[in-house]
């Protein structure tokens, strides 16, 4: 059974489609078979990875437009062994309106999902609360919610978990106590003292719930987007290289925690 | 003024969540979070047998998806013109053991798809 992880802030640019991409490449490279699902109708992770959506021949659009069409028949592999990804299309957007009016509608991408054979699922979400989300967090058993050091990401976490209450059915106590969710602080600069002060006061009662790893603004992490290249391909001792590298062993950590770390693929490369 | 003092009384969003403020107190030496609630399966004995979910003894979704299949089953009977509807006839599509509630809600939702289906062929055809 694949283990599907949500990269969700209805805010944007806290940093999804990086933290998607390159802890997708992280697990690939630790040797977990790993899928990307690119929910985003702007593509980026897909582009980020060096995918061309409009050469694609299917996408994400295909899953909510055609009923019971699989996952497995519109993933492609990426550059990196072991990581595949569904690529996003901006035909996406229409694909979200029009399931609208279909009755389980939120279920459209877990009924997809199942029967994948990936060790991990990362889902790139879009930055809004609409379908696309919701459907990434009725299939998802774990959410990683990117948080620029701003005052905006901290409403937009506060969305969220209120979002995943309703989704989940389940009170936020609940999703707290039962390890649903890490907050990943990303872009940090440690020049901005006032901020990243009043931004971590505000985040203490979520100390437990925040990944250790932080992400320190980095340029060459923009600079691997342009490249079309996980970080670790683009510059590997680069801060960002290395930052990614300790997420993706924090992240395996959780899963060793909860007894269900899956086998490491032998046949996968593990350079990191 | 200091720009610190400026940031007084700006409450956010999250900071307003009851959960933030629980976690707050809780931090503070004060109440703590309730346990996790218990899942549906613990709020209603679950039963083993169809015979359980029959006597009354099930939890609420389990009988009301016994009552669909039977409901269904008979249906079934009676556009195929069958004498006599059989008491237990509904039995052969039920699994020998009662499934957990998600395994109950997977196939009541199965069954709305179904039934979508063939709404969308009969208009159809």
């Amino acid at each position: 059974m694949s283990h599907i992880v949500a990269i969700i802030n209805q805010k944007g640019g806290t940093g999804k489609t990086t933290t998607t991409l390159n802890l997708g490449a992280a697990l690939a490279y630790q040797g977990y078979r790993t899928l990307i699902v690119d929910l985003d109708p702007q593509g980026h992770t897909s582009i980020g990875i060096g995918i061309e959506p409009d050469v694609i021949a299917g996408s994400m659009a295909d899953i909510f437009l055609i009923p019971k069409k699989r996952i497995s028949e519109v993933a492609i592999p990426t550059y990196i062994l072991g990581l595949d990804i569904v690529p996003a299309h901006i035909h996406l957007a229409q694909a979200a309106e029009q399931v609208y009016t279909r009755v389980f509608r939120e279920a459209i991408l877990a009924n997809a999902l199942k029967d994948v054979d990936y060790d991990f699922v990362l889902i790139d979400c879009p930055p809004s609360l609409g379908v696309l989300t919701t459907n990434c967090l009725y299939a998802c058993d774990f959410i990683i919610i990117p948080c620029q050091i701003s005052r905006y990401s901290l409403d937009g976490l506060a969305d969220l978990l209120t979002t995943v209450e309703t989704v989940k059915n389940v009170s936020m106590e609940d999703i707290f106590q039962e390890d649903m969710f890490r907050i990943l602080l990303t872009m940090f600069d440690k020049r901005n003292s006032i901020t990243n002060e009043y931004i971590l006061g505000q985040l203490k009662p979520y100390r437990e719930k925040t990944f250790t790893t932080i992400i320190m603004k980095n340029e060459a992490l923009n600079q691997a987007q342009i490249a079309q290249k996980a970080i670790f391909d683009y510059e590997p001792r680069c801060p960002g290289s290395v930052d990614y590298s300790k997420l993706c062993l924090e992240f395996l950590e959780i899963w060793r925690k909860r007894n269900s770390l899956p086998a490491k693929r032998p046949s996968l490369r593990g350079c990191l | 003024m200091a720009k610190k003092k400026q940031f007084a009384g700006k409450k956010t969003k999250l900071a307003r969540l009851p959960l933030t403020q629980a976690l707050t107190s809780q931090a503070e030496g004060g109440a703590t979070l309730s346990p996790p609630r218990p899942s549906l399966s613990l709020l209603a004995p679950e039963p083993r047998t169809w015979d359980e979910v029959n006597a009354g003894r099930g939890g609420p979704l389990a009988a009301a998806f016994l009552f669909l299949v039977r409901e269904l089953a008979d249906l079934k009977l009676a556009l195929q013109s069958f004498p006599g509807p059989d008491a237990a006839g509904h039995r052969i599509y039920l699994p020998d053991r009662v499934p957990p509630p998600a395994g109950i809600m997977q196939a009541l939702h199965q069954a709305r798809q179904s039934l979508q289906d063939l709404q969308s062929r009969l208009s159809h055809s």
